[in-house]
């Protein structure tokens, strides 16, 4: 009972356990799904050997002195945006998008190793006791921070992990509590933006919108009218960026809109993904017998679209344990975050959750059609090596907060 | 704050996981049946399974016909990538021996997504190829039929088309007994539409289709058919064919055309080579159906074989129409007129028996009428209505014209007339047997009905053993038993007219003749070579097709031998015999009566006013080539009468026409 005690005091089991699952679940899925497909057969072998590299990259993290993080949040967040423009100029091409590093026979996506670089970063900035969120000075050089990376990862251009990066910036700022016109004004260039995707009238009540809280708040003429000015520059600058998007991007944004539209063309990974996840039904056909994915009629089935194998061949019942382990994972790390001993290590939790919780959002809610196929994939469940010991980095992180919770600074 | 942000937080989680929940709900449980379909529909489809076609055998159970399972690879363009060409090529050129830029080629030319890059592979090669699992390499079953003896019973077997199903003879008429059932299957197709696998639990199997067994004789077979061509050949002729048929019981041991051709690769030749002549052209018979007319008198007892009728020394005017012997006989009996083949002997026995009864006899005889052997294509000849018979019509179908007969009618007639008078359908297949050798169907032979009676069939036994003995038809003489037959030579409508160079030359005979067990049809159709007398050119091939049976069979023969023949004719002229089944029938025209024409002198009469018929007969009868300018009645003549004629003459004709005379047919 001591050790045991002194065990749950020091590593938090239940968010490990759920992570472990989630990748074992996944590990089945990459099997399923890969096991007829000449190319991808090694995918198997690949995820578990990287699983074996990320657990011990999880315990070195997770046994770090915790002030590392604050010493390693600047430096880090430099060699990430080197890395961002490293990849640009010798990255290897995959899918359209100029995303990979390799060395040796090892690659790497830079994007992923961003994620965490930018969140202790932006922490360690809104934590400093002389920001103050009501200066719009200090929501501008956090906003700096944050966009950075996104410039350089839409170059690539990787729409997906752009999307992670606004969520966190977003989130981080709420956290360190933003005031709601402060939000308003980090939050409306996205929607703006967002909504310009969708056409003219779309754009012009979005802006409504923002003239309408401007009101609402009552700054003086000079600010909202720069912020209105701000509002209208991004969905112009949307406009222009979905130009210069890859037309595999472009398509999937279209694809979005209407996905019945073309059905055998950008609309058909929407369509085969509801199809395979809605006639696995209750129980789903069972391992290694869902057609849809044994028959390849999802492509990037072992990372992008996992879900749909395990909503296939596990059904509703499995879908819902994968749902279930994910909202354990969150609302323990959520519990945690009140345990963090100071505000910057509280921060960095939240932002993981971020990164976590938007790739989880992200991922199924595409396979179940309900928000556009944007690349990104499912944490812990999805193949891919680097993803995957970022993510156990990421947990290391939380359970060395939770680990030196009681430690005096 | 902090606290309202978490809960604010916790809120959003929550209500993310039960916007994804419910979404999960809509599609997994309540759509679910939908989005299942639709699964279904796009990776599952189901395939035929071709059934084996049946085979067919012959009477004595050898295989003629039968399948090869081949194979034939396709490759799709688009998705071979090119290192799978390379491999595609590679391993096609190591198995089936073309070069690999042979295949590299054809995948290069492609015109279409799918090429196909080898067509019907056999077996043995196949399997390895089959085995290959390249990107865009797919193959599908292509069977052949295969007739392993290529040219052998041609018109009987038939052929199938491209689609495996019958397209002529045994392999069309029973293209349902031989296709069988398709079974199906269900198979699963991946997202590039490739097969994947077959439910086991899906598979209907096919039943395969039941087996052909013919009554045609292989051996047999292979006489006639050797005879026919020879035949075809030595008196150049347009084509030959003939037919064997056991006359006890209808059925058809042979059956051949001298055209055959090779069923495996049937798209090589003309339709008109393809055309089965033994049942789908008619011609009128000439003096082989006076056997026919002359079994419906005696039957009918409208005349007793001692009758004795005038023979008109060879030349009758009958009803404005003048029908010749060219040998001159005086009192002949009515078996003297069937041996001699006369001409006006028959027209003469002809008047007494009534239209009605006579047209009765010759229908039951099957005349004008389909036979139903089982092949497709039959005509059924042409018999004409006795509402349509003009004054003449009696006298003239008496001796073979203005009637119109397949092969097959009057070999299954003449079955009738010597087998004690019954008539059978032509019988061709013995028996169609399921894949497991249960016999489906067994044929019996199809009696039709008793045409003549037994003691009339004796009768003209007689007389057709006397044709040959004594008669016309005496180059079909057997040295191993007696055998009977009648000669015919009829002179062939060749656009509407008479012609005067092509004949049909038949003979058909029958052995052992007191007990018949073959009965042998001869046609040669249009001989330019020697003779054109069925006595000449188409007994012979009997003789030939019968001895080469009896020397295969000779218990066949055994109960022996000859009643001598009471005939005590003899003939001075052979040749006169000959010619008295070619002479026939022609308008009388006025003055110019064929009777003043002395063929012995050489002298070249007056043709003016003459039908043109007659005036070729005339000429070809002094060997005088000719040409003809229009048609009707000659009006001139290059060769002017009076002229000596000599070998090798060329005469010139003009004709205009003229609504007189009597259409023959």
């Amino acid at each position: 009972m001591q050790i045991s005690y002194k065990l749950n005091d020091r590593f938090d089991m239940t968010i490990f356990l759920s992570a472990s699952l989630l990748v074992i679940i996944g590990l089945l899925a990459i099997y399923s799904s890969t096991q007829n497909t000449v190319t991808q057969k090694g995918n198997f072998d690949k995820q578990l050997i990287s699983w074996g590299i990320s657990l011990f990259v999880f315990f070195l993290i997770y046994s770090l002195p915790v002030q590392t993080l604050k010493l390693a949040a600047l430096p880090s967040y430099f060699l990430s945006m080197l890395l961002l423009l490293v990849v640009l100029v010798i990255g290897r091409k995959i899918g359209g998008a100029r995303s990979w590093i390799a060395f040796g026979g090892f690659s790497f996506q830079p994007a992923e190793f961003a994620k965490l670089s930018t969140i202790l970063f932006l922490s360690n900035f809104l934590s400093r006791s002389e920001t103050d969120l009501d200066n719009l000075k200090d929501i501008f050089i956090a906003l700096t921070i944050g966009m950075s990376p996104i410039v350089l990862i839409m170059l690539e251009p990787d729409l997906g992990s752009s999307f992670v990066f606004i969520g966190l910036i977003l989130s981080l700022l709420f956290w360190k509590g933003i005031s709601l016109f402060g939000l308003a004004v980090a939050l409306s260039p996205a929607i703006v933006a967002v909504a310009s995707l969708f056409g003219l009238i779309y754009f012009v009540v979005a802006i409504a919108l923002v003239v309408v809280i401007l009101f609402y708040f009552k700054k003086d003429i000079f600010l909202s009218g720069s912020i209105l000015a701000l509002n209208i520059a991004s969905g112009f600058f949307v406009d222009n960026f979905y130009n210069i998007l890859s037309p595999h991007q472009q398509t999937r944004i279209r694809a979005f809109i209407d996905p019945n539209a073309d059905p055998l063309g950008s609309g058909y990974n929407a369509i085969q993904a509801k199809v395979a996840i809605g006639s696995g039904g209750f129980f789903g056909k069972g391992f290694l017998h869902g057609n849809q994915t044994q028959l390849q009629f999802i492509p990037e089935q072992w990372t992008d679209f996992i879900f749909c194998v395990i909503g296939e061949e596990f059904g509703f019942f499995g879908s819902i344990i994968v749902i279930v382990l994910f909202l354990v994972l969150f609302l323990r790390i959520l519990r945690l975050a009140s345990f963090a001993k100071n505000e910057f290590l509280s921060l960095v939790i939240i932002g993981i959750l971020t990164v976590f919780f938007v790739h989880f959002l992200v991922n199924v809610g595409m396979a179940i059609g309900i928000l556009p196929v944007i690349g990104i994939p499912l944490p812990f469940v999805s193949y891919g090596g680097s993803s995957l010991l970022i993510n156990m980095a990421m947990l290391g992180i939380i359970l060395n907060i939770y680990r030196s919770r009681k430690e005096s600074t | 704050m902090n606290n309202n942000r978490l809960l604010f937080v916790v809120i959003f989680v929550f209500l993310g996981f039960l916007t994804l929940v419910f979404r999960l709900y809509n599609i997994q449980i309540l759509h679910n049946v939908e989005y299942g379909a639709y699964a279904e529909v796009q990776n599952k489809t189901v395939q035929t399974i071709q059934a084996q076609r049946g085979l067919i055998y012959d009477a004595n159970g050898l295989l003629l016909s039968f399948n090869k399972n081949e194979v034939s690879f396709f490759v799709d363009v688009k998705s071979a990538r090119k290192i799978d060409k390379k491999k595609i090529a590679e391993k096609f050129s190591s198995e089936l021996g073309n070069s690999v830029k042979h295949y590299l080629d054809i995948m290069k030319a492609a015109k279409s997504r799918n090429v196909c890059i080898a067509k019907k592979v056999e077996a043995e090669k196949s399997s390895a190829l089959k085995k290959l699992k390249i990107n865009g390499l797919r193959f599908d079953e292509d069977p052949s039929r295969v007739y392993q003896y290529d040219n052998f019973a041609s018109h009987i077997l038939g052929y199938v088309n491209a689609s495996f199903s019958g397209a002529d003879g045994i392999e069309k008429y029973f293209n349902s007994e031989l296709k069988g059932v398709d079974g199906s299957r269900i198979i699963l197709r991946d997202a590039r539409g490739e097969m994947i696998t077959v439910l086991e639990e899906s598979i209907n199997p096919p039943s395969p289709g039941n087996s052909i067994y013919l009554t045609i004789n292989k051996t047999y077979q292979t006489i006639l058919e050797n005879a026919i061509k020879k035949a075809a050949v030595t008196n150049a002729a347009e084509n030959a064919i003939g037919i064997v048929m056991d006359p006890t019981n209808g059925k058809i041991l042979a059956m051949a055309n001298s055209e055959d051709y090779n069923p495996n690769i049937y798209n090589t030749c003309s339709d008109s080579v393809k055309r089965n002549k033994v049942i789908a052209d008619m011609y009128e018979p000439g003096s082989t159906f006076k056997a026919i007319s002359l079994a419906a008198f005696l039957d009918k007892k409208v005349c007793s074989p001692d009758d004795k009728v005038f023979g008109e020394n060879g030349s009758y005017k009958f009803k404005n129409v003048t029908i010749k012997d060219s040998h001159n006989s005086g009192w002949m009996t009515v078996k003297e007129v069937f041996t001699h083949s006369s001409n006006i002997g028959m027209s003469k026995l002809s008047q007494r028996i009534d239209v009605q009864s006579f047209y009765l006899y010759l229908r039951d005889f099957g005349i004008g009428n389909y036979t139903d052997i089982p092949l497709p294509g039959e005509a059924k000849g042409n018999l004409k209505n006795p509402a349509n018979w003009t004054d003449y019509t009696k006298s003239s179908v008496s001796f073979g014209y203005e009637v119109a007969v397949t092969p097959i009618q009057l070999t299954a007639a003449y079955a009738a007339i010597i087998n004690g008078g019954k008539l059978f359908q032509p019988q061709l297949v013995e028996k169609v047997e399921s894949n497991d050798g249960k016999t489906v169907t067994a044929f019996q032979p199809k009696f039709i009905r008793q045409v003549i009676k037994d003691e009339t069939s004796k009768l003209m036994r007689d007389f057709f053993i006397a044709a040959v003995e004594e008669g016309t038809g005496k180059k079909a003489k057997l040295t191993a038993c007696t055998a009977g037959g009648k000669t015919g030579t009829s002179r062939k409508l060749v656009e509407g007219k008479y012609s005067t160079q092509s004949y049909n030359s038949s003979f058909i005979g029958f052995f052992p003749a007191e007990n018949p067990k073959y009965l042998i049809y001869v046609l040669v159709n249009a001989p330019k070579q020697n003779s054109y007398y069925g006595g000449d050119v188409a007994a012979p091939v009997f003789t030939e097709v019968a001895s080469n049976i009896i020397a295969m069979n000779p218990g066949s023969v055994k109960q022996q031998h000859s009643n001598k023949l009471d005939t005590h004719f003899s003939y001075a002229d052979n040749k006169k015999v000959k010619q008295a089944e070619l002479v026939f029938a022609s308008p009388v025209q006025t003055q110019n009566n064929v009777f003043e024409i002395d063929f012995s002198k050489k002298i070249m009469p007056n043709l003016e006013g003459k039908s043109l018929r007659e005036a070729i007969r005339i000429l070809s009868s002094f060997n005088v080539k000719c040409e003809i300018a229009g048609s009707g009645k000659i009006i001139s003549q290059s060769i002017s009468a009076g002229t000596s004629i000599r070998k090798g003459m060329f005469c010139k004709l003009t004709a205009q026409n003229e609504t007189n005379g009597i259409a023959l047919y």
